[in-house]
């Protein structure tokens, strides 16, 4: 059995590829799920539902909505909105490698590493991180 | 060993970049966008398993954002390897066979090119890679 925590989910949002770590995901649920005032957990309570487009500096949504990623988050689950889920893969199937020095940004909370997958770089995020990414800090 | 200068094109401006620092001139890459990266970089490609920065030098020259090129010129800085869209590739000449000049008065940032490769009765920005990348915002 392989063992889930070198698995990664692989992400996009905005035409640009994500990896997380499979420890940091809930569940995956259709966007039927959601509605304006928010996703519920399994106990009826809401959870915040969070579309990082415009704190990534990405186009906006279009209107066909993606799957929601339930995430773990600092004091309970969120909702992040994507474009489409590629899959679960095995962390041998990425090469990690640093973001190029010409690239990088002296703003808190960019992404400092990349895993190239299926020769397709993709920026190395956690949960935490695209929480606090949300929340603007 | 005799110093080259490339001649370029990149939009409707022609650069003359110096050519030790070229490592390879290559057909278009395939380009991945990513997020929170500095606004001058397109992105990234894979140059032989490597991740290479591609810098948007089309809006940098002001010609915009164009999504179009031909060629990529992969180039050696300080801070490792960079990629440089270009349209065409002019010709490759030897530096004594022109003059380098001075841009009078200094251009403003981001500073593309401090002088000027005359050659051939035009005038050829001399792109000036190690310059411009300090140039540019964080």
């Amino acid at each position: 059995m392989t063992d889930s925590v070198q698995m990664q989910l692989v992400f996009r949002l905005a035409g640009i590829g994500f990896v997380l770590p499979i420890g940091d995901l809930v569940e995956v649920r259709e966007a039927a799920t959601a509605t304006g005032a928010g996703v519920v957990d399994d106990a009826g309570d809401p959870m915040a539902l969070t579309d990082l487009r415009a704190r990534l500096g990405l186009p906006a949504a279009k209107p066909t909505h993606g799957p929601l990623l339930v995430l773990c988050g600092r004091s309970r689950p969120w909702v992040l909105a994507v474009d489409s889920v590629e899959g679960i893969f095995p962390g041998g199937d990425f090469s990690m490698r640093p973001l190029p020095a010409l690239l990088a940004r002296e703003a808190p909370g960019t992404f400092r590493e990349l895993a190239v997958w299926r020769e397709e770089p993709l920026q190395v995020c956690n949960a935490l991180q695209l929480e606090q990414l949300g929340r603007g800090a | 060993m005799t110093p080259h200068l490339v001649l370029l094109r990149v939009g409707a401006e022609r650069f003359a970049l110096p050519l030790e620092g070229v490592w390879h001139i290559l057909p278009t890459q395939r380009v991945f966008p990513l997020a929170l990266i500095r606004p001058e970089f397109r992105g990234v490609f894979l140059y032989q398993g490597e991740v290479v920065p591609l810098l948007d030098l089309p809006a940098l020259v002001g010609g915009g954002a164009g999504s179009g090129f031909a060629y990529t010129v992969i180039y050696g800085t300080e801070l490792g390897l960079l990629g440089l869209p270009v349209d065409q590739v002019l010709q490759i000449v030897e530096c004594r066979s022109g003059t380098v000049a001075a841009r009078e008065p200094a251009p403003p940032a981001p500073v593309l090119a401090q002088s000027h490769f005359v050659y051939g009765g035009n005038e050829y920005p001399l792109l000036d890679v190690e310059t411009l990348l300090n140039t540019l915002s964080r």
